[in-house]
Parts: structure tokens; C-alpha cells; sequence
């Protein structure tokens, strides 16, 4: 047995399961008295004070030391935390929070669990470059668990508390009393007839601006300003989309009236530069080898683009497309606005009636929550509205990884 | 029956025309903003940037919002950059190929999820949690923002310099093992730096995104035109540009409406100009691999 | 579970250890690899002479390129990779469970095919190497001396603190040789170091690699055979992961033992 290895893996468990229960405490607000806290972190510190003390005993270098100072420094917040006040009253420095020591105790057993159980690496590997490259390791492992954390929560909750409102009821009714029985049948509808209606303005557009971009357009400036405006535009806000919409088609086209027509305009401005962007991405994956090599043989331009380059580059299309049409799915700024109605419209059936959607329908219902019974309600529209863009999206991501071209 | 040559023509012109139609909407749209807010410009001037606001009164000092939108952002990137980097590094270099495959898919769909669910949530429980734990006032506040808008922003972070991390040629990882460098060494000191302007630019994109995001900040921050005192007492509540104008817009009617442009067309300005930082970049990594300086 | 538990904890043993016989540096000992399912080594057993450059040669996908990368555990970056087999350096078998493949790179550097200069300056390029392994020497003396051995000196003592992407295909390459020198190894590798230059650099870097040979031990894949003639004093032939043939540079291409080594050299196929 080698014992300093020994000792390093006995502070490598204490330091995790320290961090666990800190992180634990932090989750579930658990009131961590003082002794807890002192224990937990002598423990580390007493590991520390071994394995330095052992170090030193058998290597006599600096290493040693450093262990033993960190092991002060760990003993030292321990014992100093003694004169937190139970509450820490920000209030007198006019910062608007009042923070219980328990909340330090969890949040440093986490963070000195962590780091504690990150610096046992190097004792281990008898400070070797390689104690540093594991430790490095555990801690882009830890980030990446933390990243999942929030996916999970989120994800647990939404299933956990929306699935018992899910009902035949739910899905096929209209809203009643406020949203506190009947469901969101017309709301369901609207959310598709949106997307469709946005499908139909934003294909033709957007497919075939990329395809004059991609193939026929010649690389200079006025192709290097398109391009920036369509990043631009991108990145603009949702809810400038829905200003714009607003101003633009509800106030001045449609007379103030919202509408569906309304609505999907600006989603499929929304939208615009998604699908012109992934449609280029795609054509431009095709090697330009394969155009010459048709060109070559005397098929003209357009039979080279619609037999060459299109079929590849079909999936990669669709793919963007499908994204933009999901991410429009879900969007509440740009149609809140311009075309919804929490309740009242009924299924859609004109393009110029105004109509429901899930995301607003959420969004109204969270209002009621506290004057209302509608919890269930919304959480169940929650889910729904997950469901709905989730699949939309993992749709897309199937279709990518099925035809997926390689050249 | 026509010859291929005029099919050929035509077909070019219809996508010429098709083209013409989208760069026409996207400058229109540009123009229009501009159009719409000029009469708040005007009348105002710079008492749009003051910190006054006050609908009865025709104050519209749009500073408490530039703030938030600032300090929102800028706080969500403490948590999202940490986390989201080490996350892509994790992802792209160690993770083994069946994990990769597995979390990538899942950290995309991440990004899908809809602005609403996470205000929501984040309204419902988080801010709950807040209040319970601080304290606080309200459940409203700004770390509930930042926390919020830093989740949301990971997605972007990680995929974006998982990306750029793995566009780092294998040439360059086996030069730096073969001189004995540990893995975790060649990752430090020569993908990471080779990758560098790629995750500035997905840093750059998550910020965008934390700046842009209405819903979930509308439900969480509390749409209160005040700038906190101290100016970092984040358990504040407050409001952001999106906030404002999604809150505002329901009841707005004239002067308003050209104010609230004037918020969007802030809003426009830093993306656009992030937007075109982050190509810049993206250009410079591509440049880099090509062998030009 | 238990088994692991205490394979972990284990004391570090003593290296294995076996005396070379005089004047050779490494030594193959049936060595087998296979990628997978397929076999790409089959079992090879060859001796590398001190201060000798010796050519590996061989039509495409002869497994010459592996058996190089095995020579540094360069294939261990490759997951599917496995190994059997002893590659003995100095008496210590790089292969044991207790060496530590980075220590073994940085006594056996390696050139690769295409020029691969980090997007630094130039001396942090040369740099590099004494950094990850901290060893503690002057930077300026590195640089220079490392440039002087390579020839590379004199066309960028004024420019060090330029981009190395901006030097010529050949200068980058001569730049990696001296990237591999200032570990201060033992054994040179290079993986076809020529196939993406020009002849007026190719010549440069042979003229390079018969200076290399005073100080260090060279191992050279190379698919020119002009090339191992000109440069090496020993020269293996591989076939379909198997070593042919293996002697004297001057025999091998005078007058060769097998037939398919005649073959090859005559260019009648590969």
C-alpha cells in the first residue's frame, strides 16, 4: 500500500462529500448550524495537515508546506465564521438582503469541498505534472455537471408538476372561467396555424435568397453588406421584431387590428435570416468541384443547381429551416402584440381574425397565478409548449443526422 | 418550347428578384426604426438618457433601463462564461466520443427551449428561492435576472466554443504532445489560444443573447425604472430596455410609442455591434489556420 | 471493484530493465499494433543504431507511419489503439506500465509530415517544449542554439518575435526541427518531412538531417526512395505491417535479400 496516495484518496472523499452536502444545504435551504460547519471543515483541514505533514516527512520539499499552509488557511475560515452573526443584515449598508449564516456554511462547504477535493490530485500524483492534468480534468468534469444542473431542474419540474393537468379535457377544450378548468384547444391551434402561416411567407423568401446569394451572386461588397444586415438582423431582439410588427402591420396595414396574417409577418421576419443562413451554409457545403464537373459536361447553370447542388444540400435546408420554425414556436414578444388574444378568439379561422397561442397563453396565465386557481393549468401549458418546440427541434436534429452529407 | 439559355436568364432573374424582395424588407426595417424613433429624438434629445421616468409627467429617461440591460448581461456572464468554457473543453477534447454525442444534442436543445418556460420557472421557483434565502423585498430582483439569463446564455457559450475548440487543427495538438507536453498542457497553452478569437466571438454571441431576451427577464426583473443604490445591490428589483418595451407597449400610444423605439433602436445598436465583433473574430480564427496573419 | 481499488493504490515498482548491446540506442521487440480489429504491426523486431540515421520505406499504408508513432506512444492520442510487444530505449522499455509516455516524448522527438509550427512567434515556438517540461534554461540561449542547429539562424535572428505561420513552407519545417531540438532529445523521429516541400527545401532539410546525425540517433519515414538512399546509413523495408527486409542502406538497395524489397526498389509496384 502506498500511504500517501492513501491519505490523498481519503481527502478526496471527505472534500466531495463535504461539497455535496454543502451543495445539498444551498438546495434545500437547510439551516447548517455552526458545529456542523466546523466539523466538516476541520475534517478537510485535518486530512490536509496529514498528508503535509507526510510530504514532508518523506519528500522534504516545498510541497509539503503548501499543504500545510492551505490547511491553515482552510482551519482558519472555519474558526473565524464563529462570529457571523445569525443574520447578516445587509440593510445597514442599504443593500437590500438579509442573509442567514447557514447560507455562508453551505456555500463555502461547497466551494472548499470543491477546491479541496481538486488540490487532492496533486498529492496524489506526488505533484507530477500529471496530478495537475487530473485535477484540471475533475474540475472541467464538476463545470460540466454544473451545466447539466439547471437542464435537469428545469426539465424535472416542468414534467413533475405539469403532467397530471394534461388531460382529454385539457387538449380539447377552450378556456374556462378564466383558465381555471377547460384547456387550450384553440391555443394549440393557433400555435400551428402561426408556424404554417410563417412556413409558407418565410420558405420561398429565404431559400431563395440564399440560393441567389450562394450561386449566383459575385463575391464583393453589396454580398458583404447583405450578409452583415442578415447577422444583424439575426441577433436583433424578439422583441424589437414585435415594435416593429406593431407599429408597422398592426397599426398601419391592418388598422389596428391584430390578426394571424400580423403575427406570422413578423415571425417570418423573425425567421428570415435563420433560414437564409443555414440554406447558405448548406449550399456552400457542396464543393464547387462537383459544379464544374456539371458545368463541364454542359448542363446549364440552373440544371446544375437543381440536380447537383440542391439534393445534397436538401436536408441541411430543412434542417435550419425546422430550427427557425421552432424557435419562432415558442416565441411570446414578437406575437403578443400583433396577434394573440388570451382568450376569446376562438380557433382560428381567418388570416385577418386574431388568434391564441400556447406561449401567450402561459404568459396570461402566469398573470393570474395568485388570483386564480390556474397553477396546474399553467404548468400543464408548460409542458405542452416543451413538448411541442422540443419535438420540432429534436426533429430537425434527426433530419441532420440522417442525411447528413460528407464530401 | 424556350431555349435553355433564356430558362437559364429567367431563373436567374427570379432569384435576383426573391433576393431583392428580402435585402428590401431587412434595409426596410432598419430605415423604419430609425423613421419611427426620430420624433422621440427629437423632442427629447439627451434627456433620453437621463435617469427620469415618469409617464404622467413626460419624463423618459431611459438610463434605469440601459442599466439593467448592462448589468444583466454583464452579470450573466459570470456564471454563463465559467461554466459554459468548461463545459465546451470537457466536451470537446476529453469527454469520450459516446458522451460527446450524447450531451451535445442535449445541451442544443437547451437553446430550444422557449423564453416564456424559462421566465416562468425562473419566476415561479427561483425567484421563491431568492426571496426565501436573502430576504429580500420582493421576489423580483436582479440576481434572479442574472441567474437566469446565465443559464440561458450556456448553451450558446458551450456549443459555440466546443465549435471553435474543435476547428484547432490535430497537427497542432500532436506537435505539443510530441514534445512532451501532458494532454492538459497542450489544451492550456495551444488549443485554447489557437481557439481564442472563436470563444471571445461565442462570449460575445451569449452576451447578445442575455441582452436581447424579453419574456423571461419581463417576469423576473420586476420592471421598476430605477437605477439600485448602491449600484451593485443586485437584490433589487429593476428593468431592461426588452422589459420596458414589452411591458410598455400594451398601453402606449403616441409620444410612448417613439420612445420605445428609441429603446429599440439602443437595443439594436449594441447587438449589431456585437454582431459584427463576433465576425470580425470569427474571420481571424479562420485566417489563422490558413496561414495568413 | 476491490481489484481496481488496489491497482490504484499500488507502489510505484521499479522499471523493468535490460542492458542494449553497444552502439544501439532503441530496440523493437515483436511488436504488434492493431487499430481496432485490424492488425496494423505484425509483430516487428528491429535495432536502431546511435548516431545513425536509418529510413523506413514501403509502399502506402505498409504501417511505416505507425511503427514511427509507436516510437514515441504517439498512437496512445488514438483511442482504438492497442499495443503488445517492448520498444526498448536505453534499457528501459517504453512500453512498461510504469513509464510515463510524456516523459518518453520528450526524449524522443518528432517531426510529422506537414510543417505544424503553433500560431506563436517563433521563439516561443522553440520555447515551447522546455516550458511544458520545466526545464529551467535560458530562453534566448534556447532559441539560438536550437536555430544554429537547424540552419533556420540566419534567416530569422532579426524576426523572432514574428508569427511563425509567416515563414516559407521549408523555414517552418526547419522550424519544427528545431521545435523537436530544444527538449534536448535523444532520438529524432520524422514522419515523411519532405512530402510537402519543394525540392530546393527538401534538399535544405537533407542536408539538415546529415548534420543531426553527430549529436542524435534519426529515424526517417520517407515514401522517396532517392531520399533513403541519399540520407540513411540503414534502411527497413515494410510491407503490408511487416518488416521485410532490414540492413544496410548500401545492400538493401544493391542488393536486396527478398524479392518483393527488389520489387519495390525497382518500381515495379508500390
Amino acid at each position: 500500500m502506498n500511504i500517501r496516495k492513501l491519505i490523498s484518496l481519503w481527502i478526496f472523499t471527505v472534500s466531495t462529500v463535504v461539497a455535496i452536502l454543502g451543495f445539498w444545504a444551498l438546495a434545500t435551504r437547510m439551516d447548517v448550524e455552526y458545529w456542523m460547519f466546523f466539523v466538516a471543515l476541520t475534517l478537510i483541514s485535518a486530512s490536509y495537515y496529514l498528508s503535509g505533514i507526510y510530504h514532508h516527512m518523506t519528500e522534504k520539499d516545498m510541497n509539503g508546506v503548501f499543504m500545510l499552509f492551505y490547511a491553515s488557511i482552510v482551519l482558519m475560515v472555519a474558526a473565524f465564521s464563529f462570529y457571523l452573526p445569525e443574520i447578516l443584515d445587509m440593510r445597514q449598508w442599504e443593500i437590500n438582503a438579509r442573509i442567514p449564516n447557514f447560507f455562508f456554511y453551505s456555500l463555502s462547504m461547497l466551494f472548499l469541498g470543491i477546491f479541496s477535493s481538486y488540490l487532492s490530485f496533486r498529492p496524489f500524483y506526488n505533484f507530477k505534472k500529471e496530478g495537475a492534468q487530473m485535477g484540471a480534468y475533475y474540475m472541467l468534469y464538476i463545470t460540466m455537471i454544473f451545466t447539466l444542473i439547471p437542464l435537469f431542474v428545469i426539465l424535472f419540474n416542468i414534467v413533475y408538476r405539469g403532467a397530471g393537468g394534461i388531460t382529454w379535457e385539457f387538449l380539447t377544450e377552450d378556456i374556462i372561467s378564466m383558465g381555471e378548468r377547460g384547456g387550450v384547444y384553440p391555443a394549440i391551434l393557433g400555435t400551428l396555424a402561426l408556424i404554417l402561416v410563417t412556413a409558407v411567407i418565410v420558405l420561398p423568401l429565404g431559400v431563395g435568397t440564399a440560393i441567389y446569394l450562394a450561386e449566383y451572386a459575385r463575391k464583393g461588397l453589396a454580398v458583404r453588406v447583405i450578409r452583415t444586415a442578415v447577422n444583424i438582423l439575426q441577433g436583433t431582439p424578439s422583441i424589437v421584431h414585435g415594435l416593429f410588427g406593431y407599429a408597422f402591420f398592426v397599426l398601419i396595414l391592418f388598422d389596428g387590428q391584430k390578426c394571424l396574417l400580423a403575427g406570422a409577418l413578423t415571425l417570418a421576419i423573425l425567421t428570415l435570416p435563420i433560414v437564409i443562413r443555414s440554406a447558405e451554409e448548406a449550399l456552400n457545403a457542396v464543393p464547387g468541384d462537383l459544379r464544374d464537373a456539371s458545368l463541364a459536361l454542359g448542363a446549364s447553370k440552373w440544371q446544375t443547381i437543381k440536380k447537383v447542388v440542391l439534393p445534397p444540400s436538401l436536408p441541411g435546408i430543412l434542417t435550419g429551416t425546422v430550427l427557425g420554425l421552432g424557435r419562432a414556436a415558442g416565441e411570446t414578444a414578437p406575437i403578443m402584440f400583433t396577434a394573440v388574444y388570451f382568450s376569446g378568439a376562438g380557433t382560428p379561422s381567418s388570416l385577418l381574425r386574431p388568434i391564441q397561442a400556447l406561449p401567450y397563453h402561459l404568459l396570461s396565465l402566469y398573470r393570474l397565478i395568485g388570483y386564480r386557481d390556474v397553477d396546474l393549468q399553467a404548468w400543464a401549458t408548460a409542458l405542452l409548449l416543451l413538448i411541442i418546440v422540443l419535438g420540432v427541434n429534436v426533429s430537425a436534429i434527426i433530419i441532420r443526422e440522417k442525411y447528413r452529407q460528407r464530401f | 418550347m424556350i431555349s435553355r439559355r433564356a430558362k437559364d436568364k429567367m431563373v436567374h432573374y427570379t432569384f435576383f428578384g426573391i433576393a431583392t424582395v428580402s435585402v428590401l424588407i431587412i434595409f426596410f426595417i432598419f430605415i423604419f426604426l430609425f423613421v419611427e424613433a426620430y420624433p422621440a429624438i427629437q423632442r427629447f434629445g439627451s434627456e433620453l438618457l437621463s435617469r427620469d421616468w415618469n409617464v404622467a409627467r413626460n419624463q423618459f429617461g431611459l438610463l434605469p433601463a440601459i442599466f439593467g440591460s448592462v448589468l444583466v448581461a454583464v452579470g450573466a456572464l459570470v456564471v454563463a462564461v465559467p461554466l459554459g468554457l468548461g463545459a465546451a473543453i470537457y466536451l470537446s477534447e476529453i469527454a469520450p466520443n459516446r458522451i460527446r454525442v450524447l450531451l451535445k444534442p442535449f445541451i442544443e436543445l437547451l437553446a430550444g427551449i422557449p423564453s416564456i418556460v424559462y421566465g416562468f420557472i425562473g419566476a415561479i421557483l427561483l425567484g421563491r428561492f431568492l426571496y426565501d434565502t436573502f430576504g429580500m423585498r420582493g421576489t423580483n430582483s436582479f440576481l434572479a435576472g442574472i441567474l437566469v439569463l446565465g443559464v440561458m446564455a450556456l448553451p450558446i457559450i458551450v456549443s459555440m466554443s466546443d465549435d471553435s475548440l474543435k476547428a484547432v487543427p490535430k497537427d497542432l495538438k500532436d506537435a505539443s504532445l510530441a514534445l512532451g507536453a501532458t494532454k492538459w498542457q497542450t489544451i492550456r497553452k495551444v488549443t485554447i489560444p489557437a481557439a481564442i478569437s472563436g470563444i471571445s466571438s461565442a462570449v460575445i454571441m451569449g452576451m447578445g443573447r442575455a441582452i436581447g431576451e424579453t419574456m423571461a427577464v419581463m417576469l423576473i426583473i420586476g420592471s421598476v425604472m430605477r437605477i439600485p443604490v448602491p449600484f451593485f445591490d443586485i437584490f433589487e428589483s429593476g428593468n431592461t430596455l426588452t422589459a420596458l418595451i414589452a411591458v410598455q407597449m400594451g398601453e402606449a400610444h403616441g409620444i410612448i410609442i417613439n420612445v420605445l423605439f428609441t429603446a429599440g433602436i439602443m437595443l439594436f445598436t449594441i447587438v449589431a455591434v456585437m454582431s459584427i465583433i463576433s465576425d470580425i473574430l470569427q474571420k481571424r480564427t479562420t485566417d489563422k489556420f490558413e496561414g495568413k496573419r | 471493484m476491490f481489484e481496481k481499488f488496489k491497482e490504484l493504490l499500488k507502489e510505484e515498482m521499479r522499471c523493468e530493465r535490460k542492458e542494449l548491446p553497444k552502439g544501439i540506442k532503441m530496440q523493437v521487440e515483436s511488436f504488434n499494433l492493431w487499430y481496432g480489429k485490424t492488425q496494423a504491426i505484425k509483430s516487428v523486431n528491429m535495432d536502431l543504431k546511435e548516431n545513425k540515421i536509418t529510413a523506413i520505406i514501403g509502399p502506402s499504408g505498409c504501417g511505416k507511419s505507425t511503427l514511427i508513432r509507436g516510437l514515441n506512444r504517439m498512437n496512445d492520442t488514438i483511442s482504438s489503439v492497442k499495443t503488445e510487444g517492448k520498444v526498448w530505449l536505453d534499457g528501459f522499455n517504453i512500453y512498461d506500465s510504469t513509464t510515463d509516455c510524456v516523459d518518453v516524448r520528450r526524449q524522443v522527438g518528432m517531426v510529422f509530415q506537414k510543417p505544424n509550427p503553433f500560431p506563436f512567434s517563433i521563439a516561443d515556438n522553440i520555447y515551447y517544449g522546455c516550458e511544458v517540461n520545466g526545464m529551467k534554461v535560458e530562453k534566448d540561449e534556447v532559441v539560438e542554439r536550437c536555430l544554429k542547429q537547424s540552419a533556420l539562424w540566419d534567416e530569422v535572428k532579426d524576426r523572432l518575435d514574428e508569427n511563425a505561420l509567416s515563414l516559407s513552407g521549408g523555414q517552418q519545417q526547419r522550424l519544427c526541427i528545431a521545435r523537436a531540438l530544444a527538449t534536448e532529445p535523444e532520438v529524432i523521429l520524422m514522419d515523411e518531412p519532405c512530402s510537402a516541400l519543394d525540392p530546393i527545401a527538401t534538399a535544405k532539410i537533407e542536408d539538415l538531417i546529415d548534420e543531426l546525425k553527430n549529436h542524435y540517433t534519426v529515424v526517417i519515414v520517407t515514401h522517396n526512395m532517392q531520399q533513403a538512399a541519399r540520407v540513411s546509413d540503414y534502411t527497413a523495408y515494410m510491407y503490408l505491417g511487416e518488416l521485410i527486409e532490414f540492413g544496410d542502406t548500401t545492400q538493401i538497395f544493391e542488393n536486396p535479400q527478398e524479392n518483393s524489397t527488389e520489387k519495390y526498389i525497382t518500381g515495379r509496384f508500390g
